[in-house]
């Protein structure tokens, strides 16, 4: 079962007049509990044995840690009066240095859990090219399979422990409610990848129901199917038909094949956060924002704002900040600064800490060479235009190309976008060879060719109005909720011009939206 | 209160606008000689006087010319078979003809292949869907016969459309729709038979009959899917259940075909034993003692299904069976124990 599937409806339906029954009020968060372990055994995962581990240990570490927190706050209360500044220094450190420690073990068994059944293989493969006498990936304990949802709620589950760590947020004492937070179904196959700071509240807390959060709910619901179903399962035919056999077109269709699959992603993963936020959001519970219309972008670095927001944020906070004020970072801007030139060595650190990141985010998604390359090529570029950023803005100078400049902005869009979709060559590809000889391609063999064969292989007419309406659709709604919440503008029509609105949307999924049996197809992120 | 007041009237309005707009692209869309129109206005037609069922998949419905099977037979019959239907389909539609007419003979025609497809296109079942009467009974295969993941395809008319852009289509339609031959019922496709029936004009024209060597596939009873096994007993018990005379019917294929078959035995020992489990007939036309004489590839449009005249002979030779049947007679004396393609193979 997806939750695009007309199964997810009805189990959605039954729970929502479940939840907002008037004595279910202190048992909902106890009713959502149980849909989540529903949705994840029905949505085709019945090895539980992960998320109970990845829960206890969650639990058990965020709790020491907030003993560790306790002890101190009640030792110092105690002996402060009696203590030196360095007595309490000395205190400090070593309650530093434990809750350190558990911290680090928690990760440990966390982040293991995902490393043996998500990299398992990859590691030993790897392994193998290097000891091949090893054989290590006929091992059993390298060939598991990985649990639906796993990269998520890892995440998840260790920024909760740094922040009870830095004492950001209290930890639950509930082993229940932690396990709702990690497996809550409708972040649960592919995110938001929520931090319990925002979440807590609503997720364990009582809700009344609210005409203003369903209808609101809807209109999410409605626009995630339309852009999902009339836009991104439309052009997958189309995106599949050229990757699948990219030996039969030139460089010029694979290109265009990158783009389209850019915007693909792009509708199938933010119609997915659209249709679980609205969802979610009746019943009291808000999730994170995980999309701000990135191809208006005018950086990669600001693409990585817009995009994926809280998966960008995850490795900014709890990577990112902590590498770059790392002891090594520190050291490496130190060496840094004896051989580059002052501005560059400042940002040593920062770019250190980049790297790792960016090899981190492409490991996450995918256990494979090429994703990591992907990962990679994207620190790459966004370092190189730190660096670089005096000598863009001299070049600009000289040209006298204002900031502001809206056709500057238009090329800087265009330009990032086109960065974003020659980077789909990676994760496109069926292996790393492959990505190479996808390259190789868009570069020895492009001829540009305007023919319908070459440019929309494998799309009949209908497909091509329907992509052409939403697409359309799609940027007009997004040029309006950049200046603005679109909720607000819909809400400030009258009844019939809002219901126009709806209808017409909801017959325009019904007209040119893909149904049958082909309406269970998952989503494209709950492979990572 | 208020809330659940509001939501329900904003429902009600989705769906008027969603059926109003589905009866639009329907009428639109719809080619006019879709022979659901037809065989559903028909249906309704004789409501109250059809006798005879043909039942089952492409095989049975292109099989038989109604107006020969009924003239020999002295029966009034409709044919409620069609391509690939699912089993659970044909019981459905089995049981909505009962509902409105004293069936009181069913001619059920077997076909191994349908039934070893674990997954029918959702486009077949469609056709069961729309030839259902009535909300209840629709409701009924959808819940029983469907899964849910296809319900919108099934449901509505406007998921199915393959070409919006088509106007020309539209247009002509829209003008067939509107005339005065259309609610006649005379724009039909010229293929289409009457009844629910199907017969081409098309000649199938094969190589000579292939030897032992070229026989490919092997029937394996364990392939056919459980589910349709289940509802081709229930399609007899349910005629048992209504004093309805049931024949387990496998019409003729081409020599082809059956050699293509690496043995067609267990094909006719299967469905035989369950013919013997429930005491009823089961002719198998592919053990016909003049299987290869009377049904020559001119009576085919391909290697199994036969062709419009190959319906009118079918329809005779079914007829004197069955008359010998009605007359008491044993009618073994019309098959063989063999397969006469196999006989002059081996």
């Amino acid at each position: 079962m997806t939750i695009n599937s007309l199964g997810f409806l009805l189990f959605y339906t039954a729970l929502v007049i479940i939840y907002f029954l008037p004595f279910m009020k202190r048992f909902q968060w106890m009713l959502l509990l149980i849909a989540s372990v529903s949705f994840y055994y029905l949505a085709g995962s019945n090895n539980f044995i992960y998320i109970i581990a990845a829960t206890i240990a969650t639990y058990i570490g965020a709790n020491l840690l907030e003993k560790k927190t306790q002890k101190q706050t009640e030792y110092l209360a105690e002996n402060k009066a009696n203590m030196t500044r360095p007595e309490i220094k000395t205190y400090k450190e070593s309650i530093k240095k434990e809750k350190h420690n558990i911290l680090v073990w928690s990760i440990v068994v966390i982040l293991g859990i995902l490393i043996v059944v998500k990299y398992g293989r990859f590691i030993a493969g790897n392994l193998d090219r290097i000891l091949p006498m090893a054989n290590l990936s006929d091992l059993t304990f390298f060939r598991l399979a990985a649990p639906l949802g796993i990269s998520y709620y890892t995440l998840m589950s260790i920024g909760y422990l740094m922040d009870v760590s830095k004492g950001k947020c209290q930890c639950e004492k509930n082993i229940l409610k932690t396990g709702l937070f990690l497996l809550y179904f409708p972040q649960i196959t592919q995110g938001p990848i929520g931090r319990f700071t925002d979440m807590a509240g609503n997720l364990f807390g009582q809700h009344e129901f609210s005409y203003e959060r369903f209808s609101y709910g809807c209109q999410r619901i409605l626009w995630g199917f339309f852009k999902k179903m009339v836009i991104a399962d439309r052009m997958k035919p189309m995106v599949d038909a050229i990757f699948d056999n990219y030996q039969n077109y030139s460089g010029f269709s694979i290109f265009l094949g990158c783009m389209y699959f850019a915007i693909q992603l792009y509708a199938d993963f933010s119609g997915y956060t659209d249709i679980v936020s609205g969802f979610s959001g009746i019943l009291g519970i808000e999730l994170m924002e995980n999309f701000r219309r990135p191809f208006f972008s005018t950086s990669l670095a600001e693409y990585w704002r817009r995009w994926h927001i809280s998966l960008s944020t995850w490795f900014r906070d709890y990577l990112f900040y902590p590498l770059s004020l790392s002891s090594p970072a520190v050291k490496l801007g130190r060496v840094g600064k004896k051989i580059l030139s002052p501005r560059v060595a400042k940002l040593v650190p920062s770019l250190y800490a980049m790297f790792i990141v960016w090899f981190a985010t492409g490991l996450w998604h995918d256990a494979s060479w090429r994703y990591i390359l992907w990962g990679v090529c994207n620190g790459v570029i966004m370092i190189s235009s730190m660096c670089l950023e005096p000598q863009f803005n001299w070049i600009k100078g000289k040209l006298h190309i204002a900031n502001d400049n809206k056709i500057w902005r238009v090329f800087q869009m265009v330009r990032t976008f086109l960065i974003i979709s020659m980077l789909k060559v990676f994760p496109m590809a069926v292996s790393t060879k492959g990505s190479f000889a996808l390259i190789g391609k868009i570069f020895a063999d492009f001829h540009i060719e305007f023919t319908k064969a070459a440019c929309f292989p494998e799309l009949g007419n209908n497909d091509f109005v329907a992509i052409i309406i939403g697409l359309v659709i799609f940027f007009y709604v997004s040029v309006r909720q950049e200046q603005g919440p679109m909720h607000e503008r819909i809400n400030k029509h009258s009844f019939p011009v809002r219901w126009v609105m709806y209808l017409a949307l909801l017959l325009m999924l019904v007209t040119f939206g893909v149904f049958g049996t082909e309406m269970t197809g998952g989503f494209e992120y709950a492979q990572y | 209160m208020r809330s659940i007041r509001k939501i329900g009237l904003r429902l009600l309005l989705i769906i008027v606008v969603i059926v109003v707009y589905e009866i639009g692209v329907r009428y639109a869309y719809e080619s006019y000689f879709a022979s659901v129109i037809y065989t559903n206005r028909e249906k309704s037609q004789m409501a109250g006087t059809i006798e005879t069922l043909y039942c089952g998949t492409s095989t049975m419905q292109r099989g038989i010319n109604m107006d020969v099977a009924d003239q020999e037979m002295d029966t009034i019959s409709f044919n409620i078979a069609s391509s690939d239907q699912p089993m659970d389909g044909t019981y459905f539609l089995m049981k909505d003809m009962v509902k409105d007419n004293p069936v009181n003979t069913v001619f059920l025609g077997v076909s191994p292949e349908t039934m070893s497809k674990d997954k029918l296109a959702t486009k077949w079942k469609s056709l069961v869907v729309d030839r259902l009467d009535g909300a209840e009974d629709k409701m009924d295969y959808l819940i029983h016969g469907s899964s849910i993941e296809e319900w919108p395809y099934l449901l509505l008319y406007s998921v199915r459309v393959d070409d919006y852009l088509d106007f020309k289509a539209v247009k002509k339609n829209i003008t067939k729709k509107c005339s005065k031959e259309f609610a006649e019922g005379s724009t039909h496709d010229k293929y289409y038979r009457g009844r629910g029936a199907f017969g081409r004009n098309k000649v199938y024209q094969a190589e000579p009959v292939g030897t032992l060597e070229q026989r490919k596939s092997a029937f394996n009873s364990a392939d056919i899917y459980q589910k349709y096994e289940d509802y081709f007993k229930k399609c007899i018990e349910f005629c048992q259940e209504k004093d309805i005379e049931v024949v387990l019917l496998y019409p003729p294929m081409t020599g082809n075909k059956i050699n293509k078959y690496k043995d067609i035995t267990p094909i006719h020992d299967y469905y035989g034993e369950i013919a013997q489990e429930y005491g009823v007939e089961f002719w198998d036309f592919n053990y016909y003692k003049d299987l290869k004489t009377v049904f020559s590839n001119e009576f085919f449009e391909d290697e199994k299904h036969l062709n419009g005249e190959g319906g009118k002979v079918f329809a005779r030779e079914l007829a004197k069976v069955y008359r010998a049947y009605q007359a008491g007679e044993k009618t073994d004396k019309f098959f063989l124990d063999i397969c006469p393609f196999y006989l002059a193979a081996e």
